[in-house]
């Protein structure tokens, strides 16, 4: 018997092992006794109920962040919750639920309202922190003030806005309106500094600064200045503009491109750029090589331009001779002479250019002079013997010559 | 012997150079492990894919935006760092724990938010909730694009709240919220955050079935369908448009007017609805529309989460289907989930029974034309929900001779003596084999649809059979792998494998 006993045991735990009978929550009656409707963000709320009837129900609070369950406090019929300080500190709406084997039984709102007589913090935001001059421009000051537990003040409370701009000082209040401001602060006609803070009452915000740059250019003029003013290559014209201003007089950003372009007589363009320092920039340019006239205008794009300059170069070699070998293989340009007689600069372009009896061009070759001659040789590998034209030019002046080219006396 | 001897020498030496050699990949294993730093992609977080998880309905009102005009790429900024806050935050009471609640809030305001997760932790309180949809109406956006202010109204919170692990409350809160977010290294953070009083909306409409609905609703007689290769898999990649076509010349030839089918919900995609399988399911009510055939589409299929964390992916889930097949002809009534009782047990009742009341609310709000109803697994069951379903579904497998009485219960439990209730689901497997002592055969199928139709037709009962073929494979999703229940499985058709008319169809065919 016992042994049926012992073995029959598992199966008898594993029969009485089934669901387990709930005892159903007995029905209660609760009256509220004593509920806030509004305080101050801080301060101890207490939620108490008259309760007919056993269990205990618990207390949901929803709040901004999220919910939070409070267990009762009872003394007799009478039981207390209790929101403690430091939960109250967020303020906003406050739904409370007195639950009960869930259902609700009671609910109410409580409204917390920021602590409004300790203003402890004002947050500012400020941007953009550089506008252009002339007061189309603006920087946005963007303030949150709140009270010591970081809640935004109640609309309507004043926010004041103290601007320092062009020596003069000003000031502007605005209503908080959901809990912040916003204000646009424009520029005026003169670059500088613009400062601003803002404050509630007694309680300052820090300083924010916003820069004032200068608007678009205006147009302006240029001038230039050169050492002489033949074309030989060597020396360098300098471009240069006047302080460039903005239409309120104000000397542009330092930094600013400015471009010159030059077209010369044949139609040419050539370009310098320079960046403006104190208002002025200026551009270089080398001198032409043969007899140029210059016309000259200097932008800043897509804002302003300059007038037109117009300068021109005269020839700095008048002329030059030409000797050839033998066997015109060896072709010598020069001695070349400049505007005093001087030997011209190195590197002055000099340009060969061969051509067959048809007049075909066969061959280009450049050189630069070198103490004031240039030399060419044209080798019978690469040009045959036979009759050819060359030209040569140099500084601007052309030169032809009808040839034969003979047997290349090295060979 | 020296045999033994060199055999236990072999055996030494292979055994040293094997633990060796274990020794030494050990090492090399930590040593290279050791080595491997995490690569440059993965330090700056460039090749996380996204997934969204968190997907409640967003509403924008940007008509009235002070300080600078809103550019709709920030604004989808704003409004997934702003719902990634609310995912953490939900995380976070749920697990009293703070994972990536400093993402997605400032220093200022996350402090506020520890400090509920402390009072929760220490009283050991926890909850489950999850926004349905957000009104947010954008106020104000910094001209240097940095900050915003947007009023959330009417966010509906669906809260469970837990302490020491047992639900103590359940429900659905209408809340409003002023916020103010910052743009901080590359995330909008929420800086305030604060609850005001929600102006009152005014209750939803109510739906009223129509009568010539309630007309085709009473008047079903049909059949639950899946096409016989294809079966629990209609719109996979075996779908053919030729064989439902032929499929439904038949049906329509049997005298019936009305079909079920089934959206798996997995399968469609979840929150991200796969269009080609929408095309398919457009492919077939055309087609079920050319025979004159009435379509029940169930939703939900092969679904058994009913999370609160999964509301938000199971609503973007039924608003592309409902959005997209709504205007259907061939559309009779939306049955948003089948056998959800049979979820109570592991589920929790409460749970599944919010998920389905939510579900109907939303699927009305994208469809307020087709009647909404449960496929419910027993006569019993149904009477969940009853008030709150357009018309009564419930499913019979029991005895044959205590139908009339639980159909009366349910008649008398059903408080609108208008609402129709359907016999959606019925059968008998006609399946003769080892797993039930060969003790089915065709002629006590044939016997059951008799009674049942002769039942049917006195009560007025519309139906919707189970189902059209028998089977050649049932997959193992369905009723698992076990052979004694997935062989009857096979046989509840009213044609066999061959397309041959069982006996039961001589009850089954409407003339």
């Amino acid at each position: 018997m016992g042994r049926i006993l012992i073995i029959l045991l598992p199966f008898l735990l594993i029969a009485c092992s089934g669901e387990a009978t709930i005892s159903l929550p007995q029905p209660i009656e609760v009256e509220l006794s004593e509920a806030p409707k509004r305080i101050y963000a801080g301060d101890k709320a207490v939620i108490s109920f008259e309760v007919r009837g056993e269990g205990v129900p618990y207390l949901k609070i929803d709040q901004s962040m999220g919910p939070v369950i409070l267990y009762p406090q009872t003394s007799g019929a009478n039981i207390e919750f209790q929101l403690q300080p430091e939960n109250t500190r967020q303020s906003g709406t406050y739904t409370w639920k007195l639950v009960y084997s869930e259902e609700i039984l009671q609910k109410g709102t409580i409204e917390v309202l920021p602590k409004v007589d300790e203003v402890t913090k004002i947050e500012t935001y400020f941007g953009p922190r550089s506008i252009r001059a002339g007061g189309n421009d603006f920087s946005m000051l963007f303030v949150v003030p709140t009270d010591i537990y970081d809640n935004p003040l109640p609309d309507g409370t004043q926010v004041d806005i103290n601007r320092q701009m062009d020596n003069l000082h000003d000031s502007v209040g605005i209503a908080i309106k959901n809990g912040y401001i916003w204000h646009n602060l424009y520029s005026s006609d003169t670059t500088g500094r613009m400062l601003v803070s803002a404050g509630v009452g007694e309680v300052s915000g820090k300083e924010l600064t916003s820069m004032i740059t200068p608007s678009n250019s205006v147009n302006f003029s240029i001038d230039y200045t050169r050492v002489h003013e033949y074309a030989d290559g060597n020396q360098v014209v300098e471009f240069f503009t006047d302080i460039i201003k903005d239409r309120f007089g104000n000397v542009v950003s330092d930094g600013t491109l400015v471009n010159f372009r030059v077209t010369d007589q044949k139609a040419a363009r050539l370009q310098t750029a320079g960046t403006t320092l104190a208002g002025v920039a200026t551009g270089r340019l080398l001198h032409p090589t043969e007899a140029s006239k210059w016309s000259v205008t200097a932008y800043v794009t897509g804002e302003s331009k300059s007038n037109d300059i117009e300068l021109s170069f005269r020839t700095a070699v008048e002329d030059y001779d030409v000797q050839f070998s033998e066997d015109n293989r060896a072709v010598q340009i020069g001695p070349m002479h400049g505007f005093m007689e001087q030997l011209t600069p190195d590197g002055l372009l000099i340009t060969l250019r061969l051509y067959d009896e048809q007049g075909k061009l066969i061959d280009t070759k450049k050189t630069n002079s070198s103490k004031g001659v240039g030399a060419f040789e044209l080798q019978e590998r690469f040009y045959k013997n036979g009759k050819y034209k060359i030209t040569i030019t140099a500084a601007g002046i052309n030169k032809e010559f009808q040839v034969a080219l003979g047997n290349d006396e090295l060979e | 012997m020296n045999w033994n001897k060199w055999i236990i020498r072999i055996g030494l030496l292979i055994t040293f150079v094997g633990v060796n050699a274990l020794i030494l990949f050990g090492i090399s294993s930590v040593w290279s492990y050791l080595n491997t730093g995490a690569d440059r992609s993965s330090r700056l977080h460039l090749n996380i894919d996204e997934v969204r998880s968190y997907l409640p309905k967003v509403e924008w009102d940007t008509t009235k935006v002070e300080g600078r005009p809103i550019e709709p790429l920030t604004l989808a900024e704003i409004e997934r760092d702003y719902l990634n806050g609310w995912y953490v935050k939900n995380t976070a009471l749920f697990t009293n724990n703070r994972y990536g609640i400093s993402d997605y809030f400032t220093d200022s305001a996350r402090v506020k938010l520890q400090r509920i997760l402390d009072l929760n932790k220490s009283n050991q309180a926890t909850f489950k909730q999850t926004s349905l949809n957000h009104h947010p109406k954008l106020d104000f956006y910094s001209a240097d694009g940095t900050q915003v202010y947007f009023t959330d109204h009417n966010v509906h919170l669906h809260q469970e709240s837990f302490l020491n692990g047992q639900s103590v409350l359940n429900q659905e809160n209408q809340e409003a919220y002023r916020v103010i977010m910052l743009l901080e290294d590359g995330f909008w953070r929420v800086r305030h955050f604060t609850k005001f009083e929600p102006a009152d909306e005014g209750p939803p409409d109510d739906f009223v079935l129509s009568d010539s609905t309630r007309k085709l609703i009473r008047d079903i007689k049909g059949l639950n369908y899946y096409p016989q290769d294809t079966p629990w898999d209609m719109f996979g990649k075996k779908y053919n448009d030729t064989i439902i076509a032929k499929d439904f010349n038949l049906i329509k030839a049997m005298g019936l007017n009305t079909i079920r089918i089934f959206i798996p919900y997995e399968d469609f995609g979840a929150a991200h609805v796969d269009f080609d399988k929408l095309a398919k399911v457009r492919s077939l009510l055309d087609l079920a529309e050319k025979n004159n055939l009435k379509v029940v589409v169930t939703l939900f299929d092969f679904y058994g989460n009913y999370d609160v964390f999964d509301w938000t992916l199971n609503h973007r889930h039924t608003e592309q289907i409902v959005t997209a097949l709504k205007d259907h002809k061939a559309i009779l009534a939306w049955d948003v989930k089948n056998e959800p009782d049979l979820d109570f047990k592991s589920r929790g009742k409460e749970t599944v029974l919010a998920w389905l009341k939510q579900m109907f609310k939303e699927i009305r709000k994208w469809d307020t034309e087709h009647p909404i109803t449960v496929g419910w697994a027993s006569p019993e069951a149904a009477a969940n929900l009853s008030e709150e379903v357009d018309f009564v579904s419930f499913h019979y497998y029991k005895k044959l001779s205590d139908f009339t009485s639980s159909y009366d219960t349910l008649k008398t439990t059903v408080a609108n003596d208008e609402k129709p209730i359907v016999l959606q689901e019925y059968g008998l497997s006609s399946y003769s084999g080892v797993w039930n002592a060969f003790k089915g055969s065709e002629e006590e199928q044939a016997a059951y649809y008799e009674e049942m139709q002769s039942t049917l037709m006195d009560k007025k009962i519309p139906f919707l059979f189970w189902t059209l073929y028998d089977f050649r494979h049932v997959p193992k999703s369905v009723v698992g792998s076990l052979p004694w229940r997935k062989q009857p499985q096979r046989y509840f058709g009213c044609y066999d494998v061959n397309g041959r008319p069982k006996a039961a169809s001589k009850y089954l065919i409407q003339y």
